[in-house]
């Protein structure tokens, strides 16, 4: 290489390396820390369907788990191909006050089961592209 | 130094090389698909092929930007650098394997013309984190593909190499894309903290080799250019028979190369892509690039005809034994009495 080159490589990467940790490091820290859940359903069957209702691009069943607990379980049914799929339930607590709660992510998958342990009808449940920050879905239990 | 140009130049060499890439390719693309499959067997054939070759492009990239500076740090790294092109023709192809198969997965089904939907289906171009990341790797895949369609030497000469040159070298630019498109794209996605520490890993390994091969060459130019007027070299016994000895001098490096009981000076620096002629040797009475083989005769700098590359001269004297060059280069190509040595 020549000297100029030599510089200007120099000059390149020390610029760039300060820029590159601190985009790295501070686009970790502030990613959304969606509920990732490790809920592996995937294998498991729950033959006590309790509810189904179905919107333009997914269905929800809820289900009733082994141990009573309910089961959402969200399929897709249209061919949208979504970035990303974020799964929000609305419901109201037993002291009245409502409550909005991210379920997980649906990762890409055709469908997707969350465990909502004792929350039981009526909620609502919301399904988003946080990329495109579109609403999915919108279906009321 | 061709007289013309053959559309790719491949000898049995290359061939081997491009087979043992394309295998390994081949066997990364396997291997990640049986591991998904086995850990996570909901995942879809589309959404693997791009999460394969998305791991690849990005691990090729890392490869491709370790060479340059451990050659410059190593010699013994130089063989690496005579295949890079290859490896990064290839590595563009799986990048835009993963380009066309995102482009297809996630914006060809509406009914809008897919680039309009992938510059516009997230317009949070102010917000960082939300930040469309497809965008930033649409912009290092048409750097990439820059590069890759200039690669061949018709383009260097067509472009000069000092323009060739500036062109390659955005793909520090590119790299910058691709490492902010991982963050902003699946880091955000997936929160996992091994993804994170490998992408970290892997842009300390490649910054700290940069940093530390500009730093080692820096020190070598600050050094050389204290040198004032003829410099010493050593003694003719320091240079073996049909090789060179290398001299920094004002920043520039100055080739000693000793033949048939001769001693001749050229610039260290090739024409064809500044390979550094010093570390090559004499074949045929022709000083040979180690690069990719461009020859330039030791009394003139000229390549035999009918090429016409020509690289500049230096003088060259022997006090005591001991050989000095002049800091001040000749013309270009300009004939400069060999020093004999008996
Ligand atoms: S750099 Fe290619 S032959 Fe010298």
């Amino acid at each position: 290489m020549i000297a100029t080159l030599r510089r200007r490589h120099r000059i390149i990467w020390r610029v760039l390396v300060p820029i590159l940790f601190i985009g790295a490091v501070s686009g970790y820290m502030l990613a959304p820390k969606y509920p990732s859940d490790q809920f592996g359903v995937s294998r498991i069957s729950y033959p006590q369907l309790l509810r189904s209702v179905v919107s333009e691009n997914y269905m929800f069943d809820l289900r009733n788990g082994y141990g009573g607990e309910s089961i959402l379980e969200v399929k897709q049914i249209s061919a949208i191909n979504p970035v990303s799929e974020l799964v929000t339930i609305r419901y109201r607590k037993a002291s009245g006050s409502e409550v909005t709660q991210e379920l997980g992510m649906m990762g890409g998958r055709k469908k997707y089961s969350f465990n909502l342990k004792t929350i039981q009808p009526p909620f609502s449940v919301t399904v988003t592209d946080t990329i495109k920050r579109v609403t999915l879905a919108n279906i009321e239990f | 130094m061709s007289a013309s140009y053959q559309g790719v130049l491949w000898n049995r060499q290359k061939r081997i090389y491009d087979f043992v890439l394309w295998s390994f390719i081949a066997v990364y693309i396997a291997l990640f698909a049986f591991l998904n499959y086995r850990f996570d067997p909901r995942i879809t054939p589309e959404t693997l092929f791009i999460r394969a070759t998305g791991t690849l492009a990005l691990l090729m990239l890392h490869v491709i930007l370790s060479i340059g500076p451990l050659a410059r740090i190593d010699k013994r790294f130089l063989i690496l650098l005579y295949n890079r092109r290859h490896l990064g023709v290839s590595m563009f192809l799986v990048a835009g394997t993963h380009g066309v198969f995102n482009l297809a997965q996630f914006h060809s089904m509406g009914n809008v013309n897919p680039f309009v939907s992938l510059f516009s289906s997230n317009m949070h171009y102010t917000s960082f984190i939300n930040f469309p990341f497809q965008v930033l790797g649409f912009f290092a895949l048409l750097i990439l593909f820059m590069m890759a369609a200039t690669s061949h030497d018709f383009w260097l000469n067509t472009l000069t190499p000092r323009l060739w040159k500036s062109l390659h070298m955005l793909v520090y630019v590119a790299y910058a894309l691709v490492i902010m498109h991982v963050v902003l794209g699946v880091l955000q996605l997936e929160h996992e903290p091994t993804l994170f520490g490998v992408l970290l890993f892997g842009l300390t390994w490649v910054s700290g080799l940069h940093l530390y091969a500009g730093w080692l060459e820096g020190k070598r130019d600050r050094e050389a250019s204290h040198t004032e007027g003829w410099v010493a070299v050593g003694t003719s016994d320091d240079i073996e028979d049909s090789r060179a000895k290398i001299v920094f001098v004002g920043g520039e490096r100055i080739a000693v190369f000793r033949y048939n009981g001769k001693l001749s000076a050229v610039s260290n620096v090739c024409k064809h892509q500044n390979g550094p002629l010093g570390e090559g040797k004499i074949v045929d009475g022709c000083i040979t690039c180690p690069w990719h083989g461009y020859q330039y005769r030791p009394e003139d700098g000229c390549a035999p005809p009918p090429f016409k590359e020509k690289v500049s001269t230096f003088k060259l004297k022997m006090v005591n034994g001991i050989i000095y060059v002049s800091p001040k280069p000749n013309a270009e190509g300009q004939f400069e009495e060999p020093l004999v040595i008996g």
